[in-house]
């Protein structure tokens, strides 16, 4: 990626972004994820301008002034179609607003970027993101950071925490809910 | 007690959320409320995902961990802060919810404002899911507390009605900004709604 981003919703603010009629690529890891990042990207859009959903490159040309999200059927043939139409997304009228190409980690698509789109891989440095990435929990780090922070495990404190022994403010349910997420769950 | 158990029951059923578009409607009154100076516009990039397989952890964050929120100029506070957390499944079933508001009054007193939605998962330190305390009235699963603090004695559980996470935080805004744009649902429109409704 090319900015440094501290989160999954930062990361898609900062994609989509960066340039007005530019081209971002959202990074998946499977279809199912796919579907609910292009809700939330949706969400994201003001409700003035909503996002449309398109299959392929010629109906995201077709609307230079929606926010389109580019769903492909098929990834290498979408990122090979976009990489030969630079000159016409940057043709008058100019787009006011960004292509958002939806594809998936380690895809075709992906691939097809790194090895036959060197045109569309330069443009889009820095307007790519994968947020489910920032937002998968690193366990291991985030208890040793939680170790570090309260001198406790996370089911420790939680224990303590459970037992009422802790006051109930805002700074402890927070702490709460960051260390539900890190504590190891046992089925009862 | 039957209408205890129709409460409880439709608690349980608020938690099936209808779409995704949750989140993003929370974010939306957090930016209307930094769009009207109550606090910074950086809560529309704060207010994230983590997510741990299906289970996806929405907050306020701030350098890696949940953070609460800098609110200011409200009337009668002269400190507030506002934490915002939520986790839900990927098929938007809602498992736990929290708001909470903790300031200072004008006169330096403490005050909160807390909306508590039980997680209702169960493992082996949460055997009794979102069944907390000795009952669906006393600690139902969704309730509020307002008050000095939530320590503060005697401590009171008001039961809340079956709304959802978006209607939760709607109702604490309305409180801390009591003005028209941040009332969800004005007199007039009710009234509109009704006549529709029986025509």
């Amino acid at each position: 990626m090319g900015e440094h981003v501290r989160n999954a919703i930062e990361s898609l603010l900062n994609a989509i972004g960066r340039e007005a009629g530019g081209v971002a690529i959202i990074l998946c890891p499977d279809y199912g994820l796919r579907d609910w990042l292009v809700e939330q990207v949706e969400s994201l859009v003001a409700i003035e301008t909503p996002a449309l959903r398109v299959y392929d490159v010629e109906a995201a040309l077709a609307e230079p002034s929606r926010l389109v999200l580019l769903i492909p059927n098929n990834e290498r043939e979408v990122v090979l179609d976009l990489d030969a139409s630079r000159d016409r997304i940057l043709q008058d009228p100019a787009r006011s607003q960004p292509i958002v190409l939806f594809l998936l980690r380690d895809g075709d698509g992906e691939r097809a970027l790194a090895n036959e789109a060197p045109s569309l891989r330069s443009w889009i440095s820095g307007s790519d993101a994968d947020p489910e990435k920032l937002a998968e929990v690193d366990v291991p780090g985030e208890r040793a950071a939680f170790v570090a922070k309260y001198g406790v495990t996370p089911e420790a404190w939680l224990a303590q925490w459970r037992s009422g022994a802790l006051p109930e403010s805002g700074e402890n349910y927070r702490t709460a809910y960051d260390a539900l997420f890190i504590e190891p769950r046992e089925a009862p | 007690m039957k209408p205890w158990v129709d409460l409880y029951r439709a608690q349980q059923d608020a938690r099936n959320l209808a779409s995704s578009t949750w989140s993003a409607e929370l974010r939306k009154r957090l930016v209307a409320l930094s769009k009207e100076g109550y606090c910074d516009p950086s809560v529309e990039g704060r207010f994230t995902w983590k997510r741990d397989g299906n289970l996806v952890k929405w907050s306020i964050r701030d350098r890696g961990a949940t953070a609460p929120l800098c609110l200011r100029q409200l009337s009668n506070l002269d400190s507030a802060e506002l934490s915002l957390m939520a986790s839900a499944d990927r098929n938007n079933h809602l498992h736990q919810f929290t708001v909470m508001v903790e300031g200072k009054r004008t006169d330096g007193s403490a005050w909160s404002l807390a909306v508590h939605f039980e997680d209702d998962q169960i493992t082996a330190e949460n055997k009794d899911a979102d069944r907390k305390g000795l009952g669906a009235g006393g600690h139902a699963a969704y309730h509020c507390h307002v008050g000095p603090g939530l320590d503060a004695t005697p401590k009171v559980r008001v039961p809340l009605p079956a709304l959802g996470p978006v209607e939760a935080l709607e109702w604490v805004l309305s409180q801390l900004v009591p003005t028209s744009k941040f009332e969800p649902a004005p007199w007039a429109e009710v009234q509109a709604a009704l006549k529709k409704a029986s025509l």
